[in-house]
This record gives structure tokens, C-alpha cells and sequence, in this order.
């Protein structure tokens, strides 16, 4: 049996690894539930873009959100969204997949889904955090660059503790009604702290979902978020042959692992 | 990324030639032109035109919209030879693909006189083959 359903997500009583390519790190997560279980489906709506509000275009100027959810022409988001809960009594008012660090036992995966799929987007971790980059650090790339961007679609797994930012763009020379449809799972999970279980997937020996975010710089947001939320950082990447090394660093740092 | 988007446009009934106005259910306003961005290719799956009368519906493209005078190329030609229907499906698709990011296709109309005419466009913009 695969370790992802039909619609991308971590089957129960599967392992979802979140990688973080600044830190050489990964968090492991045993998924023992999933809280909306047949109910993954999302339809957000429009863009959070409101009326009047101001974007830039890719000609060097200035535009004006015509309407709500409309996305003028050639035009990009300035600085990150956050996607603003479409119903009341949410965790956090203002961003409806933020969940506090006390909630360690939640976990959203999820995948957006863009209308129409030639929008650009573009991932902060943490909102107003630029990660992605060429040749090291050299070239910081935006949702407006050349590359370094996806088109239409993007995975990603939310830390609690941590706010995520969400860049847009429209290239096309035309003012675009949008539409956001998220399919996620609310997670309920639990941290491996088997050494050799851990070495097993990460070396890919047990099957496991891996989702490497976008992170070319180490936050120290990200580090005390994921600290206060889960007591630990995540589990180095070793080498198979250095099984022994790993085994001892996991079984180190599985004692840090919040119960 | 791939999205179908059905395209439509319309002529004035009082001109004998002119450029479409171009609109779709995405659409917020209507376009002259529709840029295909760079990397990715429009895909041409249907066309149907109808009219009241004679119309040549011309479909151009342009490797640089950006410019002040922009060169567009004949490319694809669909004539009513009197008020009726025409719809083209297409097996395999008319490609145009997007190099640079300026590139843009645009539809002119031609008619011997004006009547109302409408042409209406299945465009695929996608990043796959």
C-alpha cells in the first residue's frame, strides 16, 4: 500500500518527513489519524485581495486591486499573504491555518490548488522570509523572477507556532478572477523516537511522504517554533553507512522529543 | 500547470474589420491580445465561429507584444462564406509556444459587410508537452 492516498496525503499509520534543507534537518511524523477524514476538500474562494489594494507589475509600476479576489494584469503581491479564515471562531483571526505550539499533536498537510493554474505562487517560511535562491545566496528569487517559483499549485505542511507567508502573481496581460481550492489533512500525529525506526526513513529504507519546504536560510523563528512545539529541531540526515554515528545522535535527541 | 480557458469574442456589426475584444468566465475585463507566458505553451484544441454574414476570422501571433510596433503574423484563417456555424475540433492541438514571455495572439475580423460575427476559442495554457 502506498504511503499517500489518492489525493496526496499521508495514509494513517504512515510517516510523513518534513525536510528542511537549511538546517539538514527533518521532522518525522508518525501520522496515527486524520482528524477530517473524507472531508479534505477546501474550496477557499477568491485570492485574499482586496479591493483597492496596491500590487506591483512586472513593468516596474504600481496597480490597483480592481475588485476582491481579482488580480490585475501583470501584476504581483508586494509582500506575502496570509490566507484569512473564511469562517469564524479560528485559532488565530487572521491566518485560518495558524495553530498555537501547544497544539503539538496537530499538523496540517496540505496542497493548494490555484484558478487559474497559470498564477504563480510562492512560499515564505516564515511570512516575510525570502527562501528561495540561486547559486547559494547570491540571487534571492521572488515570485516575479524569471524562476524560482510554481505555477498553480504548491504542498506544504504548517508548524504550529509559525505564520507562512503566500506570494501571488499574475503574468498574463489580463485582470483574473481567482479561485483557491485547498485539499489538506488536519493530522494527528506523533513523533518517532525509535533510533533505528528513524534511520530506517531517513535513509529510506521505510517508506515515508517527504515534503521538503522552502528554506535556504534558518530562521531563528523557525528553530524556536519548532523547539517550544516539539522540544527538538528535527533529526539529522546521515549517510547509510554511518549507521552507528546516527543511531547515537537519534537516540540523543529522541530524549528531547516533547511526550 | 494547465488550464483550458474558453475564449469569445465578438464583432461590432458596424466596422468591416477590427481586432476582437476578448473575454472568458476568468476574465475581469477584456483584452486586445493574450501574452503566453514564458515557458509555457497556448494550446489551440477548438474553434467555432458563427455569423450573420461573410467573415474571415484571422488568428495572429507575435513573438514581442512589448514593442511600439508590433509584427503580427497570419497564422491560422477561418472563413464563413455566409450567415451560419462553423466548430473545429482539434485531435491534436495547434501549438504556440511562449519563448520569451512577450509573445501574444490576438483575433482580426474581415467581412465584405458589417454584420455581427462571433468567434469563440478552446486555449490550453500549459507547461507540459
Amino acid at each position: 500500500m502506498q504511503v499517500v492516498d489518492s489525493l496526496g496525503l499521508v495514509r494513517t499509520n504512515n510517516f510523513l518527513v518534513v525536510y528542511l534543507p537549511a538546517s539538514e534537518k527533518a521532522m518525522v511524523f508518525r501520522v496515527k489519524s486524520r482528524a477530517n477524514e473524507g472531508y479534505e476538500k477546501l474550496p477557499y474562494g477568491p485570492l485574499p485581495l482586496t479591493s483597492g489594494q496596491t500590487l506591483y507589475t512586472f513593468e516596474g509600476g504600481t496597480v490597483t486591486v480592481p475588485a476582491d479576489g481579482v488580480f490585475p494584469a501583470r501584476s504581483y503581491t508586494p509582500e506575502a499573504l496570509i490566507w484569512k479564515p473564511i469562517v469564524e471562531g479560528t485559532w488565530d483571526t487572521t491566518d485560518m491555518w495558524y495553530l498555537p505550539p501547544e497544539w503539538s499533536e496537530r499538523l496540517f498537510h496540505l496542497k493548494l490548488k490555484l484558478t487559474p493554474a497559470s498564477l504563480r505562487t510562492q512560499l515564505e517560511l516564515p511570512k516575510g522570509t525570502k527562501q528561495v535562491a540561486f547559486q547559494r545566496d547570491k540571487i534571492i528569487l521572488t515570485v516575479s523572477s524569471i524562476f524560482g517559483w510554481k505555477w498553480g499549485e504548491i504542498e506544504a505542511v504548517i508548524f504550529p507556532g509559525l505564520h507562512y507567508g503566500w506570494q501571488f502573481a499574475n503574468e498574463l496581460n489580463v485582470n483574473l478572477y481567482t479561485y483557491a481550492e485547498f485539499t489538506y489533512a488536519e493530522n494527528i500525529i506523533e513523533i518517532p523516537t525509535v533510533p533505528q525506526l528513524i534511520f530506517d526513513i531517513l535513509t529510506g529504507k521505510t517508506p515515508a511522504h517527504w515534503v521538503t519546504l522552502p528554506c535556504r536560510t534558518y530562521e531563528d523563528k523557525i528553530k524556536s517554533a519548532l523547539e517550544k512545539t516539539y522540544g527538538f529541531d528535527g533529526y539529522k540526515i546521515y549517510c547509510p553507512a554511518r549507521r552507528e554515528e546516527a543511531i547515537r545522535d537519534y537516540t540523543e535527541t529522541a530524549r528531547k522529543v516533547k511526550a | 500547470m494547465k488550464e483550458l480557458l474558453v475564449i469569445y469574442g465578438e464583432t461590432d456589426g458596424t466596422a468591416t474589420t477590427g481586432t476582437l475584444s476578448l473575454n472568458s468566465d476568468l476574465f475581469q475585463a477584456t483584452v486586445s491580445n493574450i501574452r503566453i507566458p514564458r515557458g509555457a505553451k497556448a494550446k489551440i484544441w477548438f474553434k467555432k465561429i458563427s455569423g450573420e454574414a461573410e467573415t474571415l476570422f484571422t488568428l495572429k501571433y507575435t513573438h514581442d507584444v512589448t514593442v511600439a510596433t508590433i509584427t503580427w503574423l497570419n497564422l491560422q484563417q477561418e472563413k464563413l462564406a455566409s450567415k451560419g456555424e462553423i466548430a473545429i475540433e482539434k485531435r491534436r492541438p495547434s501549438i504556440l509556444r511562449g519563448l520569451t514571455g512577450n509573445e501574444a495572439i490576438q483575433i482580426t475580423w474581415t467581412q465584405p459587410t458589417a454584420a455581427k460575427a462571433y468567434a469563440e476559442l478552446g486555449l490550453e495554457l500549459t507547461d507540459e508537452e
